[in-house]
């Protein structure tokens, strides 16, 4: 073993009586978690209940949309929800390639989402996007085996930040980098936006910033 | 009822080896034996809250908890002293100055790495048993290891690492 130099040469025995410690505290913590998953659940089913009571009281325009909270809620780009799919859909997650323009990449108009496509997509035709409704962008996130989730947005004075969620516990997937292709919705961007990436320190990657106008 | 005596029964008969893998690989980090004390139970305790899902994964599951909690630790007591460690040049001995070049290493890989390298490395495990601690393939603890053992040669000076990767 490489590492044996720095074995304790005496380890302590595993006495009876830390098992049963460790069992004990381990029941109290259960029953901890179980009583704050009881809470969560019974919060969350308040919600629900005082969003379907407004929705009832306040109606709906339509479109499917609760209008009471809506800016309030999510305070993003002219209201918009930014975990909705009205927001942003994922048209692809792909293995990423290297590509000179960096992690972030933006496309308004056809051209530019097939050279786009070219840089960072998987071989064959684009996913469909219809540009006149959305505004395609590429973020490539450095290597995790833990393939994320693409959870939603946050907006700071107009500033996008992808927020990725981790879905599963095991990560049995290769440790390989991978690149989000997705559309948002051009009405709720505005003029114009900036696309950030944070800083990842593990692979001494500074801050990424996009500017994208939107004719 | 039967549920909780048999795997309560199977905690215990399992505590004093899982005991011993724990603390070997927090002393092994830290090379405190009050800590490791503490991190190897903390890390049973914690165990035993996820015991149904870690089926035949126990070891591996402990060993990776143990060594997280240590490295989380440690992060404390950096951000605690509000100064980095000293450098390991300037270290006490060799095997301190070696136990923090190697929580540094870890504390920097990302978490399926620090997985990879725990095992594969610090533990010493065949690539099959780390791949199915983990479930993953054996190609895919390849892959991390090699990323790992990169990271690891550049800021550890442990020469067996270099010549195993080749």
């Amino acid at each position: 073993m490489m590492f044996t130099h720095l074995d304790d040469p005496a380890p302590p025995p595993a006495a009876p009586e830390m098992a049963e410690r460790a069992l004990a505290e381990g029941r109290r913590r259960q029953r901890r978690r179980q009583a704050v998953l009881g809470g969560v659940t019974a919060a969350l089913l308040l919600v629900v209940g005082a969003v379907g009571g407004l929705t009832v009281l306040r109606g709906d325009r339509g479109d499917g949309v609760v209008v009471a909270g809506r800016g309030d809620v999510d305070g993003g780009l002219d209201g918009a929800d930014l975990g909705s799919p009205e927001f942003f859909r994922v048209l692809s997650l792909s293995v990423a390639r290297i590509d000179p323009a960096g992690p972030l990449r933006a496309a308004v108009d056809p051209a530019e989402y097939q050279a786009l496509w070219e840089a960072v997509g998987d071989n064959g035709a684009p996913p469909a996007a219809d540009l006149r409704q959305d505004v395609v962008v590429s973020v490539t996130i450095t290597d995790d085996a833990c393939p994320p989730k693409l959870a939603r947005f946050t907006d700071a004075g107009g500033v996008l930040t992808p927020v990725f969620e981790e879905e599963v516990r095991m990560c049995a997937q290769p440790l390989v980098g991978r690149t989000f292709v997705v559309a948002l919705d051009r009405r709720s961007v505005g003029p114009s936006f900036t696309l950030r990436l944070p800083a990842d320190r593990t692979y001494g990657r500074e801050e990424q910033r996009l500017q994208v106008l939107v004719p | 009822m039967m549920v909780r005596r048999s795997r309560d029964e199977e905690f215990r008969e399992a505590y004093a080896e899982l005991f011993a893998h724990a603390y070997r690989t927090a002393f092994r980090i830290s090379g405190d034996r009050g800590a490791s004390q503490d991190l190897a139970q903390e890390a049973l305790t914690r165990a035993y809250v996820h015991w149904a899902r870690l089926g035949d994964r126990r070891v591996g599951w402990v060993v990776t908890a143990t060594s997280r909690l240590a490295i989380d630790r440690w992060r404390r007591e950096q951000r605690r002293a509000g100064a980095p460690a000293p450098a390991a040049s300037i270290a006490a001995d060799t095997a301190t100055a070696e136990r923090l070049d190697l929580m540094r290493v870890l504390a920097r890989l990302p978490r399926r790495q620090r997985e990879v390298a725990v095992l594969r490395y610090l533990e010493d495990w065949p690539e099959r048993d780390v791949a199915e601690a983990l479930g993953c393939s054996v190609g895919s603890v390849k892959r991390h290891a090699a990323r790992a053992l990169a990271a690891m040669r550049t800021q550890l000076e442990v020469p067996s690492l270099a010549t195993e990767a080749r």
